[in-house]
């Protein structure tokens, strides 16, 4: 299995140099004089990109000069094709379709505006499409309004870097996705920023995929989505006042490093949301005023490490049928609840975490409290099992519970920290 | 605040809830699936199922609806319904739906889009591609079936 990983790993790394370099190369020759050099615009040799994508031999380049263009939607079919817009000319699908969609090896796009899709309730309409095709690239884009902005499907090795995305933001109508990733295993998202979608970056069926150094703000579902995929890696991204930061669903062997998962603050508001995944890891993340930080449910095996966990409603909920996940080096602050729980025997381990509430002493000196700390109020139980009990967060009933679980420890599950830093690890 | 609402909500929704009537009316975007807890946000493929004391669990996909009809006893359950994609808001029982599997649309869960008859999915075969099948087979299907070639 493993093993198997690794190999489409390296063969995916191998097409991604293979269709960079075919880039690269394709530009050089341009300016050398061997390959054409195509320029769209009003009073240039074409009007419209597709008059000078149908004249393009592979290897073209296409400069479009600034304007507005709106024109059927194009197609492109001839491989290492490379269209740069100067000053971002703008191609409006006037609402009513896709803008362009590449079918061809090595193609890279970069610098044009995508304006107004159009919605429409049966296609995935996107302003730019790319279908079975291997080393592409599309950077430094700019779309508005689009249904989907960017949707690979059934391609690989592909780069989709420095694009700035703004949706429509609609609520009532339906919204597609910033960055959709169908069946295309092996591709690079990285330093994007996606506003106003359904999800800012969705990877489905898509394993190996990486995403970095992404902003993802203000979309009504998730901030980045996994479904039925392996081996992805997500790090140093900003998940802001998402509906739910993250969500990590079906998948396996997820890497999780170094993400600020903030503000997911709605009924149903997660900082990072794992459904029915098994051996990633969460490390050196941070997670701040969410509803809830990070909900685990059929999650296992996972390494959670050194995250700080700050101002959130819940920091952890862990559902019963999370298991042998180990818990080390976290920081809990300013949280209504450090842990929840629906289930009294719990099967995840927590050792040296900082907990703000925690109130031992350290005897030995050795750094780490000498009483063991219990994360899980008892009131929290309650709230799982009724959650309109929430009503009564402040009540003195809650300060009645939190006493007596102080003194009489045995109602509450068995999770414990026993050996809890003594002083914040950050 | 928005908790409180919540809590509110839901003691309203459960003194509301004392007979077993139809399904409700999604609300997009709010409600969460209650087998794969994903927001609800696309109409073409909400599914409901309805137990006989009343609960509604809304679910955003055929795929989930399946799959939390295969782990409950039949016996508990007073209908499933799906959403007509021709008419998104119309509600269908599953067995007089008509399904379409592996077709160009795509669900939050797989390729699975339910219409109001047979004679309708057969229709939409002609524009969208895939093929058909009955509530019956979608049931059969393995739960791997959804995850669509792993």
């Amino acid at each position: 299995m493993v093993t198997e990983v690794r190999a489409r790993l390296r063969r995916a790394s191998r097409l991604l140099a293979g269709g960079l370099a075919a880039v690269v190369g394709g530009a050089v020759s341009g300016t050398a004089g061997g390959a054409q050099d195509l320029v769209v615009g009003a009073g240039a040799r074409f009007a419209t990109l597709g008059a000078a994508v149908a004249a393009a031999t592979p290897g073209a380049t296409i400069r479009v000069t600034p304007g507005r263009y709106a024109e059927p939607t194009v197609v492109v079919r001839v491989p290492r094709l490379t269209i740069i817009g100067e000053d971002w000319p703008r191609f409006d699908g006037e609402g009513a379709h896709e803008i362009l969609v590449i079918r061809a090896d090595s193609v890279t796009v970069r610098g044009l505006e995508f304006a107004n899709t159009g919605i429409s309730q049966m296609e995935d309409r996107s302003a730019l499409r790319v279908t079975e095709s291997v080393g592409c690239v599309l950077a430094d884009n700019r779309f508005r309004d689009a249904l989907f902005a960017i949707y690979l499907e059934r391609s690989t090795g592909c780069l989709v870097r420095g694009n700035d995305i703004r949706g429509t933001g609609g609520v009532e109508t339906r919204n597609g996705n910033g960055v959709h990733l169908w069946y295309s295993p092996y591709n690079r998202v990285e330093d994007n920023q996606v506003r106003g979608q359904r999800d800012g970056i969705y990877f489905e069926f898509s394993r190996g995929a990486v995403a970095s150094g992404n902003l993802s703000e203000g979309n009504r579902r998730y901030g980045l989505h996994f479904m039925f995929s392996d081996s992805c890696r997500y790090e140093r991204n900003t998940f802001r006042d998402n509906g739910a930061g993250v969500a990590v669903m079906y998948s396996k062997v997820i890497t999780m490093e170094e993400n600020a998962f903030l503000g997911a603050d709605g009924s149903t508001g997660y900082g990072l949301l794992l459904k029915d995944i098994t051996d990633g890891s969460i490390s050196r993340n941070r997670f701040e005023e969410n509803s809830t930080g990070l909900f685990l449910e059929g999650a296992s095996r996972l390494d959670i490490r050194d995250n700080d966990f700050r101002r959130n409603g819940w920091a952890v909920r862990l559902m019963a049928d999370a298991e042998d996940s180990r818990f080390r080096g976290n920081l809990f602050a300013g949280n209504a609840f450090d842990v929840s729980t629906n289930s009294r025997t719990l099967r995840s381990d927590f050792e040296g975490n900082w907990w703000d509430a925690y109130r031992g002493y350290d005897l030995d000196r050795d750094g780490t409290g000498d009483v063991p700390f219990r994360p899980v109020r008892l009131f929290a139980l309650v709230v799982e099992k009724h959650p309109e009990a929430l009503l009564l967060l402040r009540s003195p009933i809650t300060s009645v519970l939190d006493a007596a679980e102080r003194v009489f420890p045995v109602l509450t599950p068995a999770l414990a920290d026993p050996r809890p830093l003594m002083r914040a690890p950050r | 605040m928005s908790v409180a609402t919540r809590a509110l909500a839901g003691l309203l929704l459960a003194a509301s809830a004392c007979a077993p009537a139809g399904p409700r009316a999604v609300v997009l975007n709010e409600d969460q699936c209650g087998f794969c807890r994903m927001e609800v946000t696309d109409a073409r493929f909400a599914s409901e199922a309805v137990t006989r004391t009343g609960k509604v669990n809304v679910f955003d996909s055929i795929e989930c609806l399946a799959g939390y009809a295969r782990g409950v006893d039949r016996e508990t359950l007073h209908g499933l319904w799906v959403t007509d994609a021709d008419q998104p808001g119309t509600w269908v029982p599953v067995d007089d739906a008509g399904f379409l599997r592996e077709s160009s649309l795509r669900g939050p869960m797989g390729q699975t889009v339910a219409f109001a008859s047979p004679e309708a999915a057969r229709a939409a075969q002609a524009t969208y591609g895939g093929t058909l099948a009955t509530w019956r087979e979608i049931l059969a299907d393995s739960v791997s079936g959804t995850h669509g070639g792993h």
